[in-house]
Parts: C-alpha cells; structure tokens; sequence
C-alpha cells in the first residue's frame, strides 16, 4: 500500500521543483525493477525513522561536512545489504548531484505521483484526539463512496479542533469541527444582535433610562 | 444610555436555538512569503483571477498571479501580522464594495471601510471594484455641460457630462483646486461627486474634507483615501473602488462626477507591485500594461444611452509631471485616453494668472457641444485668440513699434486675461460668466484699467443681479443669447459704465 506524503512544515518551490523531476526518475527505475511499492516504503522509513530521528545521521546524509565519496561510503556501509539497490544506487545518484537536501521534498512528490498514477486521493482527516481504527476505517470507506476513488486516509491531531471533524481532500477543506462552529455561531450571533439593536433600539435599553 | 443585558442574552439565545450549520467547505493555501504588500501562497489551485482570498488575521487580498505552483496575492490592508505558514482561505466572489446613497458625505478606504469614524455604512446593495466599462451600443454622445464654475474653463475647454477630462501640470500649480471648485460648483445640481485621494499626505486630504464640509459639499460627495501611508494595493485600486461607488449613480439615471488625484501616484503603486510580483518591467520601469490599468480605469466614465436611463459619469483624473514634462510615458498614455486636457503651467501661476490654464495645448475634444448656446455664442473663438494673443505679446516684447490694430489686440488681451483670473473656491455660475464674458469679447472692457477688471466684473454682476435681473431669467429660460438678452446686456453694461469709477492710481 502507498505511504501518505510527510507533514509540510516549509514550502520552498524551487526545491519541490526538483524534488517533482528526482521523483519521476525513481519512479521509473522502481518500475523498472518491479519494486515501487518496496522503494516507497523503504525511502518512507528513511525519512521518518531515520533522518527525522538521528540528528547525526541527517548531518551525514543531508549535511555538507563531508566530501561526496565519504558520504556515498557511509550510505554504502549504512544501508548496503540492507536496502533495495535501486534506492540505494537513488541516494548515491542524489548524493553526487549534491541534492541530499532536497530528500523530502522527492520523497513527498514521489509519493504524490505514485497516488496519482493508482487514482488514489489523499486526505487528512484532523480530530481533536485519537481517530480509532473501526471509525477510520467507516471514514475511509464512506470516503471512498463520495468520492468515487481510491482513498489514502492521514490522521492528524490538533486539540485546537475541540470536537467533530475537518478534511483536507487537496486544497479543499470540508471543516465540520467544533470550533468552526463556535465561530460561525459567534458571527451569527453578532449578526443578529446588530440588527436587531437597529430595527429597535430601545428593546435594549432599560425603560426606566430611555 | 443603559442597555438591558436580558434582551440581548434573549436575542443571543433565540440564535443558539435556531443555528444550524451546514459543513463548511472551503479551498485553502498556506503563505509561502510574505512582504511588502504581497504574499506567495501555495495551493488555492481552483482559485480564478481577481478572486478575494482572506488571511487569519481578516484581511482581504486579491489573487494577483496565477503562476504555475503558487499564487501571488496583494494584500489589502495590514500584511504585519501575516505569517508564513499561515491558511488563506478563497473567498470564491470577487472584490465589492458598498454603493448607494448611504457612502455619500462619507470618507471611506478603497474597501468601503468608513474613516471618518461616523459609524458603519448601512449599505444593501455592493458593486464589483472591476467593471466592464459599458459599449459602444450602451454610450451617446456628450452633449450636455458639467460646468465646473471656472471661466477659463467653461469657456474655453468646455467639459461636458461623461467627458474625461484631464488635470495636468507641475506639483503647485493649482490641479486640485480646479477639481475642488468642479466640485463645490455641483452643488443644488444633482450631480454626486466622488474624490479619490491616491497617494497623497493623509493632512492634505484632511484639507480638501474641511474645504468640502465648509461649503456644504460634503451633503453630495464621498472621499475615498489611499493616502501615502496605505499600502501599494490599496493606492492601486482606490480609483477602481471608486469607480464602482460612482458608476452606481451612472447606471441609475444620475449624474456622477469622479476626481482622481491623482494617477501618476497609482501607476506608481502599480509599477511597485509589478515589480514585487516580478513582472517584466519595461518602460521608466513601469509593466507593460500600465497603459490597460488606465484605459479600462477612464473607459468607465460615459454617458449612458436613453435605454439604461441616460444617466453619466464624468472624471476628472489629475496627472503630475515633472519639470513640466508632457512627454514622459504616463502622461503621453493619460493624455492618449481622455477627451482633452487642461495644462497648468508654474510660470503663470507665478505671474498671477490662476488658474494658471496654458490656454494653448489646453483643449475639450467634446468642444462646443458641452456648452450652452449663450456661452459658445460669447466665448466661441476666445481660446484661439487668446492663444494668439500670446504670441502678439512675446513679440511686442522686442520694443518694436506697434501699430494701432495690434495695440489693440495687445489691449484686448492682457484684459481678457484678467478677466478670467479667479479666486479659489469661488466658483462661477455659469450665466453669471456669460454676462461677464460678453463685456470682455465685445470691447465693453477695453477702456478700463486692467487693474480693475476683475473689481468691474464684480461690481457689474452685482449691478446686474439688483437692477437687471430679467438678464438672467431670460438666460435662464433659453439658455441661448437672443437679440431680446444682448439688447438688454448692452444697456445695462452702458448704464453701469456711467457709475463705475475706475481706482486713482497714483501717476507721480
């Protein structure tokens, strides 16, 4: 199964441009290889598990403290056996052409072109605590049937949501949550008070001071 | 006044029980830069052109750039406390503003927010910022006057209603004085008038409120500020906001008048942008399509045929040159659009002569439709002879002899000159000018000291208003200089001659 895309904390375009053009050539040599969904998944635990994890080793992978051939020896000695060699020979690739940090964003457009090519839609479902999986799955499931895809679910916690639910399907949002909610209610609220208060002003005031 | 706290809570509660919310959906993007006005955002792929998105802090913007993975966006308003990594939500509407009856004798931003701290404006109905600017078929000729109480002005370079007429000269010389007195002069005619300060110091525009409160023409006007201090959007589409507040009046069968002042300063804010959005620039700097952000601006200004109801909007846009230089790429452009210029020069300024009008490159292109019958009878000609007379008197300069007939012309002139002089905010009627006018083209005011001419025009008008004021009914009632008026005109100036009595210079 297709991973789901990191969680974005910067943008930077010109990176993601060249993350888009690293990631259709890994595409392509997976497929080659027949083993996109190994590569996805491997590449996937490379960023999550290891360079989000281990400051050294991002240093050493991501980092310019060392010469080009350290570097491909130490992806050698790090990973060599223990990696599918198509995305070793990737890394290497990407080592030498000097894009180490653009990994994520490769990794995130990989990902992205892998679902677009299988028709699948990501969407993140944010909740205020913990989605459980019976009620992910009825997600997913009641997803799928609206929008008549293949669907990628990524929960995301945010008590700021206080309750209900808000999904991210691209760039819309179908925001159902509490605090929406509240919000709206607030706006409404003010609304109405305003004009109420001028169609008839002395409803508001005491009659004794009016 | 004290407000009872049960009766709102009610009213709050009543809410609670009836709300009822439906899942909102909306298309989202998150800032990428931020700075000086504009923003990067990623995402809003459905976003259109034009589209208002708004930021968490409330502010409107207005997707500028629809780039290939990211959308540039002017921000409306404070852009300080806009963050990277903030949501930006589309809006899905375009940007609108309030229009009606209720933005009259307001001063209000270009988004129809009231500055004027006179409270909210209770407005219905909105129009869009960016209008088409009606056709060919929609239009009718400009036939009717818009007099702007000036003499200079009304008898030589008429404006007519719907005409755009353009304001053009040196910083100082008096541009926004002429759209003032255009203004105050619109008052008991029917005519709205709309000010659109763009880039000037915020004490200015406080001025030209005060000017317009004191003589009562605030009732009619709306000022719309973009001052210096604004950002570079807000001084970009205060003229546009405008526009829509005045065009309301045009497409209901009303008179509408709009001054922009002035636009060299909003193709300045414009360049800015452009330049922050990384469009080519070209010219003096300025995007290659400065030139449309004026012409669909000016193209709003018309008279509208009798089936939308005839109504007009009338603009009066204010350009600034430098160093008196007509030829640079915004005023060529400006001058290109309008239907004629009024050029103000220092060098008459200086001398007196306000307004200080260069009645040689000054021109109406709507010419004498846009008068009365009685004024294009008394002034037809007058700025051709006065251009002329110009020249006759840098020759005579040279010493030579003159002789009789040209002295005469010279005479002539240098009194029509003094005739058309003018206080500011004292803005002519436009049957008092034909009265005046009529003794300055017929000779009536050759005898008298040039000295005196304008406190003889003075003491005739009033002469006339107390002993001859048929004159004026019968003006009035034709609109036209009948042999019956130039009878009358003629005994009346020859009655008054009699008792004027010239100012004792003293020849030692």
């Amino acid at each position: 199964m297709a991973g789901t895309s990191s969680d974005n904390q910067t943008f930077d375009l010109s990176r993601q441009r060249i993350g888009a053009v690293y990631a259709k050539a890994l595409l392509g040599a997976a497929d080659e290889a027949g083993q996109t969904d190994v590569v996805l998944d491997e590449f996937g635990s490379l960023i999550h598990d290891v360079i989000e994890q281990r400051e050294d080793l991002r240093h050493a992978i991501a980092g310019s403290i060392l010469s080009e051939e350290e570097r491909i020896n130490v992806l050698d000695k790090a990973f060599g056996g223990k990696m599918t060699p198509v995305l070793l020979t990737f890394l290497k690739v990407v080592t030498q052409h000097e894009r180490q940090d653009c990994l994520r964003e490769i990794y995130d457009a990989a990902v992205k072109l892998n679902n677009e090519r299988l028709g699948l839609v990501e969407v993140t479902a944010t909740t205020a605590t913990d989605l459980p999986q019976e009620l992910s799955d009825s997600l997913t499931a009641s997803l799928k049937a609206k929008l008549g895809r293949e669907v990628v679910l990524k929960s995301k916690v945010d008590p700021s949501v206080i309750g209900g639910l808000v999904l991210h399907v691209g760039d819309t949002v179908f925001d159902g949550s509490v605090a929406n909610r509240l919000k709206q209610l607030r706006q409404k609220a003010l609304e109405t008070t305003a004009q109420q208060a001028k169609a008839s002003l002395e409803r508001f005031t005491n009659s004794t001071q009016s | 006044m004290k407000f009872n706290a049960d009766e709102i809570a009610s009213v709050i509660k009543q809410e609670i029980q009836q709300f009822d919310t439906q899942v909102d959906v909306r298309e989202v993007g998150r800032v990428l830069e931020v700075g000086d006005g504009i923003a990067r955002v990623y995402g809003l792929s459905g976003i259109m052109a034009g589209e208002m998105v708004e930021f968490p802090n409330g502010t409107i913007g207005l997707a500028f750039n629809l780039e290939e993975n990211s959308v540039g966006v002017i921000i409306l308003g404070d852009y300080l406390t806009i963050k990277e990594g903030d949501e930006v939500k589309a809006l899905g509407t375009l940007l609108s503003v309030p229009v009606g009856d209720a933005v009259l004798g307001r001063v209000v931003d270009p988004l129809g927010n009231p500055l004027d701290g006179m409270g909210p404006i209770q407005s219905s109905e909105t129009r869009p910022v960016e209008f088409l600017a009606p056709g060919v078929s929609e239009r009718k000729p400009v036939t009717e006057p818009m007099q702007t109480g000036i003499k200079a002005i009304d008898a030589m370079t008429p404006v007519g209603r719907g005409q755009r007429e353009l304001i053009i000269g040196d910083r100082k010389t008096g541009k926004t004085a002429i759209a003032i007195d255009a203004i105050l002069n619109q008052k008991n005619t029917g005519v709205k008038c709309f000010y659109v300060a763009v880039g000037q110091k915020d004490s200015s525009v406080a001025g030209v409120v005060e000017i317009l409160r004191r003589n009562g023409a605030m009732d009619y006007t709306t000022v719309i500020v973009a001052g210096a201090s604004a950002p570079a959007p807000l001084q970009y589409v205060a003229p546009y906001a405008g526009t829509a507040m005045a065009e309301y009046f045009m497409f209901n069968s009303q008179h509408a008048l709009i001054v922009y002042d002035d636009l060299s300063k909003q193709a300045s804010a414009y360049r800015e942008l452009s330049l922050l959005m990384r469009r080519p620039p070209g010219r003096e700097a300025y995007p290659g399509d400065v030139f449309y952000c004026h012409s669909r601006l000016l193209e709003r200004s018309a008279k509208l045929s009798d089936e939308l109801g005839a109504g007009s909007l009338t603009s009066l846009p204010i350009i600034e040159t430098l160093e008196g230089e007509v030829s640079a790429y915004i005023p060529t452009n400006v001058i290109s659009i309008t239907d004629g210029q009024i050029y103000l020069q220092p060098d008459l300024f200086f001398a007196g002569i306000r307004p200080a009008m260069n009645v040689g490159i000054s021109v109406s292109r709507v010419g004498g439709n846009a008068q009365i019958k009685a004024m294009k009878k008394v002034a037809g000609g007058l700025r051709l002879d006065l251009a002329a007379f110009r020249e006759l008197e840098a020759f005579a300069q040279l010493g030579t002899e003159l002789d009789e007939a040209t002295q005469r012309r010279l005479d002539r002139g240098y009194r029509m000159v003094e005739l058309l002089k003018q206080g500011q905010y004292k803005p002519l009627d436009v049957y008092d000018q034909v009265l005046s006018m009529y003794a300055g083209t017929r000779g009536h005011l050759d005898e008298i000291p040039t000295v005196d001419v304008l406190r003889w025009e003075a003491e005739y008008l009033e002469f006339v208003r107390a002993k001859y004021s048929q004159i004026r009914e019968k003006l009035e009632e034709t609109k036209d200089l009948t042999d019956e008026v130039r009878d009358l005109m003629e005994t009346a100036i020859a009655e008054f001659q009699k008792t004027f009595v010239p100012t004792q210079t003293a020849d030692v």
